[in-house]
């Protein structure tokens, strides 16, 4: 590049007239600054006064826009980081370049503004691997660390939070029958957890589990069951969620995500406030294909050991095939643990092969009790009143 | 840039003028509003930065723009260090509260609402002050920085006695716990090494505020008495209707003639200053602003904001004397970041 010589030999020593402020008091002063191949100099104009300013060299020069020519400059010196200097000379802006090429180029931080873009993005990426693969990973060990005494704690304030305003259903009868149901079931398990189950006034059509052995089922489930024993198989399946922990981990997933969405998104964060609460209980009471399959077996070996058959479970199982997920939704009103809660199949996902195991346990199946009597049965039915 | 120093020193109108455009403001809008989505607003302290350099640059006094100085990078580091010295302890503390003593709802979960309730309206008093701070330490003309100086703790404990008693009183300790707030505030704020004065108790105040109320009194009075008089079937239906329509008008009666008395209370060495707000333009700007933030789906802020810049500096303007060789630099320590807490509670600055 040859004729980059030839700015120096032809503008060296020119002048321009200038405003300069030093950053020292807040006089305006008039000025007259050269360009040389050193720096900038600014001496103050004769009719000002005078004086010696300062030499501002090329390199220790930013300016408050990028240089283009034709139009005014504003710049700053590091040396002096609250002194400017404006000039409005035309010509100005498209000789500086030539003595200091950084000011033509990226002065605004053009540059800057996508390397931060690029790493926000990055960072993006890394936060949602995490959130998708990190934290589900991470919360079957943690919940194994967890005290039961702890998570009986948690499982209270979570399970008032899920059923909302949806009331238990206390019929003494119905609770009766529910208590000797739990108890059979319960009856031959080696565990910690004192089992809870609780019947909501709820149309949604579900049942869960929350973390410390509350287990939760919702009437609208309750009125599609046509017989004890596919009560008992939903039962047994959710005290299999609660024995493997499955709950708690579900609940320490929730926070993980709550917090690191907070770290990223920080305080206005209503956007995601709304994205928690949407999507809040079915993350953290959704299980994947690997916890279902779990359930499933250690529900069988219940419903083996109570004398039991899982031909209920296997009846459900039909059912909800051929249906495929539709919801009850019959109802007059809608409550709110309604509107928030999510229906069977997006919580428990289905796959045929579930149906296969329970059905061939079903054929294995030597000697069995009924679950309930008729009266119990009819009872529980009505437990909501 | 066209005025000569001779004319600083002397005897004189000095004004301030705004020149953003919009067609200058928007690509920066729509590229700030794009990148916060894409990064869930994780850039917004860049976005603001960005932001707040086109409006400060585009304003002016005397012919020569104000520069604001800040970082995005101070107010991403100032935010962080809330997040871990405030907001998580905070949170930690009050979902532990929450898991184990919301059932029993006894007197200990109360108190601790109650304190914490209290703690979070201080620590926003703090914020709004400590924002200010920072904002006025990276504003720069003629070479000279503003600061604000004082304990931001005084503002978090008097903002904390002002929603207090501001139900209490059924609202009318407003206008003298408002100008408590703005005196301590302007009381603090510097240019250069010289201090704003601030002096003037609330009576002009009280007097709009009670002006305020009549005209609301006697604006209900009105509505019933006619509708009653030519029988407007159905007007009982329509009547909270009416009141809500009453209220901003009424409200932006009271601010602009509380914007105009604060102003005049305040001082610059040699400088008083006017503000000519009026009812109708404040209305028109707060209008104006809400319908670009609806039709533009929120995109608009920054355009919002340079409406507000335009406003203040169309109606703000100063007389006197002040001499720019004497006003030198403030020797006071600098914050090193900004505004973490305003940003954790979503307080409105620009």
């Amino acid at each position: 590049m040859p004729s980059i010589s030839m700015p120096f030999s032809t503008n060296e020593g020119r002048t321009f007239p200038a405003w300069f402020f030093n950053g020292q008091t807040a006089a305006k002063r008039k000025a007259v600054i050269t360009l040389t191949p050193q720096g900038i100099t600014i001496e103050g104009a004769k009719g000002d006064g005078g004086g010696w300013f300062g030499l501002w060299t090329y390199g220790d020069l930013t300016a408050a826009a990028r240089l283009r020519p034709g139009q005014p400059v504003q710049l700053n010196s590091g040396g002096n980081p609250d002194a400017r200097l404006m000039v409005d000379d035309p010509d100005f802006a498209e000789l500086l370049g030539r003595f200091a090429p950084h000011l033509a180029r990226h002065a605004l931080g053009r540059g800057r503004t996508w390397v931060q873009a690029g790493l926000a993005a990055g960072l993006l990426v890394l936060v949602g691997m995490f959130l998708a693969y990190g934290i589900p990973r991470l919360s079957g060990p943690i919940a194994a660390t967890v005290p039961i005494s702890w998570e009986e704690e948690i499982g209270a304030a979570i399970k008032a939070n899920i059923t909302g305003h949806a009331k238990a259903c206390e019929a003494p009868p119905g609770r009766a029958a529910l208590e000797t149901l739990t108890g059979r079931l319960a009856g031959h398990l080696d565990t910690e957890y004192v089992f809870d189950v609780t019947v909501a006034d709820s149309l949604v059509n579900n049942a869960f589990a929350v973390p410390g052995g509350h287990i939760v089922v919702m009437r609208g489930l309750l009125d599609t069951l046509e017989s004890p024993e596919e009560l008992a198989g939903i039962l047994a399946h959710e005290m299999g969620h609660v024995i493997e922990r499955h709950p708690l981990a579900g609940a320490i997933r929730i926070t993980g995500i709550s917090v690191l969405l907070d770290l990223v998104v920080g305080g206005d964060s209503d956007i995601v406030d709304a994205l928690v609460q949407l999507g809040g209980t079915l993350i953290a009471f959704s299980y994947n294909r690997e916890d279902e399959r779990t359930a499933d077996a250690i529900a069988l070996e219940i419903l083996r050991q109570a004398a039991i058959t899982p031909k209920g479970l296997e009846r459900f199982f039909e059912r909800l095939t051929a249906e495929a997920g539709k919801t009850v939704g019959g109802g007059d009103r809608v409550d709110k643990a309604a509107e928030r809660a999510v229906t069977l199949f997006s919580t428990h996902p289905w796959n045929d092969e579930r149906l296969q195991k329970v059905r061939k346990a079903g054929a294995a199946t030597e000697t069995s009790r009924p679950a309930l009597t008729g009266d119990q049965w009819w009872s529980l039915q009505g437990i909501c009143g | 840039m066209n005025e000569t120093p001779e004319q600083t020193g002397q005897h004189q109108a000095l004004k301030f003028e705004h020149a953003g455009r919009a067609g200058k403001i928007a690509p920066i809008a729509i590229v700030v509003g794009l990148l916060n989505i894409v990064t869930l607003s994780f850039y917004r302290f860049w976005g603001k930065t960005r932001v707040r350099k086109y409006l400060w640059g585009q304003t002016s006094l005397l012919g020569d723009p104000l520069e604001y100085i800040g970082t995005g990078d101070e107010l991403f580091k100032g935010f962080m260090t809330v997040l871990f010295a405030v907001l998580i302890p905070l949170g930690a503390v009050s979902s532990i509260v929450d898991v184990f003593w919301a059932e029993d709802g006894g007197w200990f979960y109360i108190l601790f609402q109650l304190v914490l309730f209290s703690l979070i309206l201080f620590l926003v008093g703090i914020a709004q002050y400590r924002a200010r701070r920072y904002r006025l330490s990276r504003t720069l003309w003629h070479g000279i920085r503003g600061a604000q100086t004082g304990p931001a703790s005084k503002y978090g404990r008097r903002t904390l006695g002002f929603y207090i008693l501001l139900p209490l009183s059924l609202g009318w300790t407003y206008p003298w716990q408002n100008m408590n707030l703005m005196s301590l505030m302007m009381n603090n704020t510097w240019f250069g090494d010289r201090r704003f004065t601030f002096e003037g108790g609330p009576g002009p105040l009280y007097k709009r505020f009670a002006q305020t109320w009549g005209l609301m009194i006697g604006l209900i009075f009105v509505t019933v008495f006619v509708g009653m008089a030519i029988h407007i079937p159905g007007l009982e239906a329509f009547l909270p209707f009416i009141l809500v329509l009453m209220v901003p008008p009424l409200v932006a009666f009271y601010q602009a003639g509380e914007m105009r008395y604060m102003v005049s209370c305040a001082r610059y060495e040699g400088l008083n200053f006017t503000f000519d707000a009026t009812t109708g333009s404040l209305i028109l700007l707060v209008l104006g602003n809400m319908l670009i933030m609806v039709l533009t789906l929120g995109f608009g802020l920054p355009f919002t904001q340079m409406r507000k810049f335009r406003y203040f500096c169309d109606r703000l303007s100063a007389t006197g004397t002040a001499d720019f060789e004497d006003i030198r630099r403030s020797t006071e320590s600098r914050p090193t970041t900004g505004e973490g807490l305003a940003d954790a509670f979503d307080i409105d600055a620009i």
